[in-house]
This record gives structure tokens, C-alpha cells and sequence, in this order.
């Protein structure tokens, strides 16, 4: 193998992890401000912190949930405990880390509650983004490898589904990942290590055929 | 060991290494593990170094890292679905119906706190290290001798500690049993006092929130009947509840937390006209479970303007409307809504409370600097 196709495959150092969140700066410039006027009755500002994480936290509730209406009821009452705790926010991790703490201890009390160990694949979860421009063939492609990723995902053990979840689909670094689930740094790489495993397994080369 | 043996042993190990490198066996997988953390670009120089080595020899782990590439990338196409509009909504009614979140004290009072009690915590202890020897002379009549008695260790009690009874221990120190609420220094007297304060600070503030709505309300209806007869009156917003003294509870907690006042009207005059007798005849609900056996009843709300749409979405969430119409689909009673078109939560902005072809907003606004809401109860 020459060192041209070794180059080709190896990968960005410095990964984008952060899907759709604001940049690092004005995350810690304006975090505290943005909890110092929720504190003060500021509804306003609740409802930027609602625009920062609303589609995030929801995806992740209707993750552990498997419905729509079980994941609205379940980010209603993450808000709310947000809203709640605000006041006992210390500023020791990030406010993002903080609302994924409570939100997986909220999705984590629904599935405790429900015992739900093997999520059904519903609708929801399989709906993809797919645009009336592209090719049909192309969008039938995407969408049937959108269901098999979704099956596999949810054949993986919990604790292997949720770093999948949180890494993976929801963009949070290790470290990040590893704050939220309390565990060490290198858990959670091999989990997530392990994961893809599982997931090789499941899927072989499908996703090679699929693209 | 000779340095013959030696320069063997290191040929032997050396050509091992060559012949692993090149058929590539993973003996430990060390390097599969830590292929996805590469991909990501987790991994240390010096370890990241080793893998990109390791790939220029091995085809199976170039192989699995070309699949994990691959895959993360249609993982990340995977979330795209849209939160319903409704759910902010929601999110934002039931935060506007919470308190104010309390601030915590400063962090700077906690070490004094944490010093203060650890010192109580050491004197508690050195007391009650103290206490079997104190008791010791329990029993002891006046006309008895007062030989010192000797202790566990051998010590000899001095006699000031000898002559103490727990009838002259101090009072604060005597067995507590928890029914022992008569005395005020009791752990759970003071408990108990110091919630009873709060409650009442609690029903103070309620009583003067009740106070300033009634007066609010006072005013609207002044206003209300100052106007011409022939001025048409709001018409009231129909609602289909599944008991109208739950319902009723359910509107004077949010008339309460919107900080407005509700009043309804006899139900002997439970026709609209009849909102001209209710100044005349003033029936405030008290905080007390009156029941209203009535199918239908008539009730006059006031409400802050700025804050009357939160009301109105809130009116809409009542637990005794919900319970009896949930929409379909969800866990529990799958009865649709269809009879009441004021149930069905996306039809509950004012903006939609559309009645007789004008929306219950414009009828809504009567009173200028707070809103009059009519509200028709029916089971």
C-alpha cells in the first residue's frame, strides 16, 4: 500500500463534534449570563436556552422513549427540572454537559419505569431528512440505510446503545460523554469501541453497498 | 547466562516481532480497540503514531478503520427529526406556572458553616464522652458514704461529677421522645414552629394576592356595567369538563398563579345577561372544597393582560378537561376531543379561539389593564 491511499484514510484530528452548538466561546462567555437572567425571572432568556437545546434534548428523549409522545412528555419534564435547577448550577462543567446530565437521568427514570430494554423501531425513528431534489433510487437507498442503522442501534446493549447515542448522534466528545455518564474517559472509548464491533457484526458491509 | 545465549535470545524475539508484523495477528487486539478512538482523533501522539504504523502493514485493520469511517458518517446523517411547534408551548406554560427558581447562598458562607459545625460536632461528642461519669452517683441518698467510685480505667471520679442527677442535668440535654412536642426545645417543636411560620407567611401572601385580584375584578365589572346596555358582553368561552368542582379548582389555582381572581356567577342566573347581578350580589369562591352540583355554571375570570394568554393556554391544560378528552393515541382514555372545540390544544392559542366568527381574544379585551374572561363550565 503506498502512502498516498494510508493518507487518504486517515482521519481529521480535530473531528467537528459539535453539531449544531454554539461555538465554544460564546458558550462560556454568555453561559453564566444566560443562567444569571433565568435566575432572575428572565422567560426570555429561558427560551434561548430552549433554542440552544430543545431539538437536541427531544431526539434524545424520543432515543430512549420510542415514541413522539412519550419523548415531548419526557423533554417537557427535562426543561422543567432544568428550570428547577438552575439555581444549583455550579458552573463546574459546562451548561451543556449539565442539561445532558439531567436529561439522560430523566430518560434513564422513563426506561427504569417503562423497562424498556430493546426499543421498538417506530416511524419517528426512521424518518430521514430526504430531499425532493435527490435522485428516488438515492432516497429509497438512504432511507432503507437509515432502518437497518436504526435496527442495529437498537439490537446494541444499553450501555453500548447510549454512548452510541451520545457520541455518535449527538455530537459530544468523549470527555463530555464521559462527564454525563460518570465514567472514565477510556470506558467510554471502549465501549464505543465495542459498540462498533457489535455493529460491524450487525451490518457487515452492508453500509459500503449502501452508499 | 553466557553473551552468546543472550545475542540468541534477542535474534529469536527480533525475528518474532518481523514475523507478527507481517502476518499482521492481533494476539491482544490492542490496536482494533483503539481504532474508533483514532478515527475520532482521540488518541495520544505517541499511541496515534503506533496505529498509523501499524496501518502501513496491516490490511485487516486499514480494512475495519475504513468501516468505522464510513459508518460514523452515516451515523451523523441519522437525527433529523423535528420536535413538534406545540411542545415549546408547552415547555413554556408550565415554566411560567413554576416559581422563580431560588438562588443558592453564596459559596463563601460554607466553610464557616462547615467550621462551625464540626465544632459543635467535636463539643457534642467530648460531652457525651463525658456523661457516664457524670451520672455515675445516680441513686445515692445524702446519708450515704461518699466514697469516690472507681471508673472503667481505673480513674477516680472527683466528686463534684459524682454528685450530678439527671434531675439536675440541664434541660436541653433530657431524653427527647418524639411525641414530646410541648417542649419548646425539642428538635421537632421547633421544626414544627418553624413551618407554621412559613405557612403563615405563605397565607399572607395569598390572602393579599386574593385581595388585590378581587379589587381588579371589582374594577372590571364597574367598568363592565358602566358601558351601555346595548354594548354586547363577551361571550364565554364553552368548556366541557368532567367535574365542574375539580374544574373549579383547577381555575382558582390559575387564576392564582397568573395573580388574578375568578367569580362565578349563581348558578339560579347562569345566563350571560346575568354578569350584571354579580356586583350586586358578590360570591367570591373561598379557598374552601365547595362542591357545585350544578351541570353548568357560569364563572367570570380576571386575569392580568400581559399575562392572559398563559392563562388561556393554562386553561386549556386543566387536569379536569384533559382527563376526560385526551387526544387519541396517547396511553389511557384514547377518546378523542371532537365535541369540544376547546379542547384540543392546538386550537387553545387565543389566536384560535375562534367563537362566532370573531376570535375570543378581541371579545376578550373588555377591561382595559386586565382581561375579563367569561367561561362557560358544562359536564
Amino acid at each position: 500500500m503506498n502512502n498516498s491511499t494510508v493518507e487518504h484514510i486517515y482521519p481529521n484530528p480535530y473531528p467537528n463534534h459539535a453539531k449544531g452548538r454554539p461555538s465554544t466561546n460564546m458558550a462560556v462567555a454568555n453561559e453564566r449570563d444566560l443562567v444569571r437572567k433565568i435566575l432572575n425571572g428572565d422567560q426570555r432568556a429561558f427560551e434561548t436556552l430552549l433554542d440552544q437545546y430543545e431539538k437536541r434534548v427531544y431526539r434524545l428523549a424520543l432515543r430512549f422513549t420510542g415514541t413522539a409522545s412519550d419523548a415531548e412528555d419526557v423533554t417537557q419534564n427535562i426543561f422543567l427540572g432544568i428550570y428547577r435547577g438552575l439555581a444549583n448550577f455550579r458552573g463546574n462543567s459546562s451548561l451543556n454537559t449539565w442539561v445532558y446530565r439531567i436529561a439522560m437521568n430523566h430518560c434513564m427514570e422513563f426506561q427504569r419505569k417503562r423497562k424498556i430494554d430493546n426499543l421498538p423501531l417506530e416511524e419517528e425513528l426512521a424518518l430521514v431528512a430526504t430531499d425532493w431534489r435527490e435522485d428516488p433510487e438515492q432516497a429509497a437507498g438512504k432511507n432503507e440505510l437509515a432502518d437497518r442503522l436504526e435496527q442495529a442501534i437498537s439490537k446494541l446493549s444499553p450501555l453500548h446503545r447510549e454512548v452510541i447515542i451520545l457520541h455518535e448522534l449527538q455530537g459530544l466528545t468523549y470527555v463530555e460523554v464521559s462527564d454525563i455518564l460518570k465514567v472514565p474517559v477510556g470506558t467510554v472509548k471502549s465501549r464505543l469501541s465495542n459498540a462498533f464491533k457489535h455493529l460491524r457484526e450487525l451490518l457487515g458491509s452492508y453500509v459500503f453497498d449502501a452508499v | 547466562m553466557s553473551k552468546k545465549a543472550v545475542q540468541a535470545m534477542n535474534l529469536n524475539s527480533s525475528q518474532k516481532t518481523e514475523e507478527t508484523s507481517s502476518r499482521c495477528i492481533h494476539p491482544s487486539d490492542a490496536y482494533r480497540n483503539q481504532l474508533k478512538s483514532f478515527a475520532d482523533g482521540a488518541n495520544g501522539l505517541v499511541a496515534g503514531w503506533r496505529i498509523r504504523r501499524h496501518l502501513t502493514q496491516c490490511g485487516a485493520c486499514r480494512d475495519e478503520l475504513h468501516w468505522i469511517q464510513t459508518s460514523n458518517a452515516h451515523l451523523s446523517n441519522l437525527e433529523s427529526v423535528e420536535p413538534s411547534p406545540r411542545l415549546r408551548s408547552r415547555i413554556m406554560a408550565e415554566i411560567s406556572l413554576e416559581r422563580k427558581p431560588i438562588v443558592r447562598k453564596p459559596q463563601l458562607l460554607k466553610p464557616a458553616f462547615t467550621a462551625a459545625g464540626s465544632l459543635v460536632i467535636v463539643g457534642l461528642s467530648a460531652f457525651l464522652l463525658a456523661l457516664p461519669g457524670m451520672i455515675h452517683g445516680r441513686g445515692r441518698t445524702a446519708g450515704e458514704p461518699t466514697a469516690p467510685p472507681n471508673t472503667a480505667d481505673g480513674n477516680i471520679s472527683n466528686q463534684k461529677s459524682a454528685s450530678i442527677t439527671p434531675h439536675s442535668l440541664p434541660h436541653k440535654f433530657k431524653s427527647e421522645s418524639p411525641e414530646d412536642y410541648s417542649d419548646p426545645t425539642s428538635r421537632e417543636a421547633q421544626r414544627i414552629f418553624l413551618a407554621r411560620q412559613a405557612e403563615d407567611r405563605l397565607n399572607v401572601d395569598r390572602e393579599n394576592k386574593r385581595k388585590r385580584a378581587e379589587q381588579l375584578l371589582a374594577l372590571n365589572m364597574k367598568e363592565l356595567i358602566g358601558q351601555k346596555t346595548d354594548t354586547p358582553l363577551p361571550e364565554p368561552v364553552h368548556l366541557q369538563v368532567a367535574s365542574i368542582s375539580a374544574a373549579m379548582n383547577d381555575l382558582r389555582a390559575i387564576a392564582a398563579s397568573y395573580g388574578g381572581a375568578i367569580q362565578n356567577v349563581p348558578a339560579a342566573e347562569s345566563d350571560l345577561k346575568a354578569v350584571h347581578a354579580i356586583p350586586n350580589q358578590p360570591h367570591v369562591p373561598t379557598d374552601s372544597t365547595a362542591t357545585h352540583p350544578s351541570e353548568r355554571i357560569l364563572v367570570a375570570m380576571s386575569i392580568p393582560s400581559d399575562r392572559s394568554e398563559e392563562a388561556l393556554i393554562s386553561i386549556s391544560k386543566m387536569s379536569s378537561l384533559t382527563r376526560k378528552s385526551r387526544p387519541s393515541g396517547t396511553a389511557g382514555d384514547p377518546a378523542p376531543f371532537k365535541n369540544s372545540m376547546m379542547l384540543e390544544p392546538r386550537a387553545l392559542t387565543p389566536n384560535k379561539l375562534a367563537l362566532s366568527g370573531r376570535t375570543a381574544k378581541d371579545k376578550l379585551e373588555v377591561a382595559a389593564g386586565s382581561r375579563l374572561i367569561l367561561l362557560e363550565l358544562r359536564t
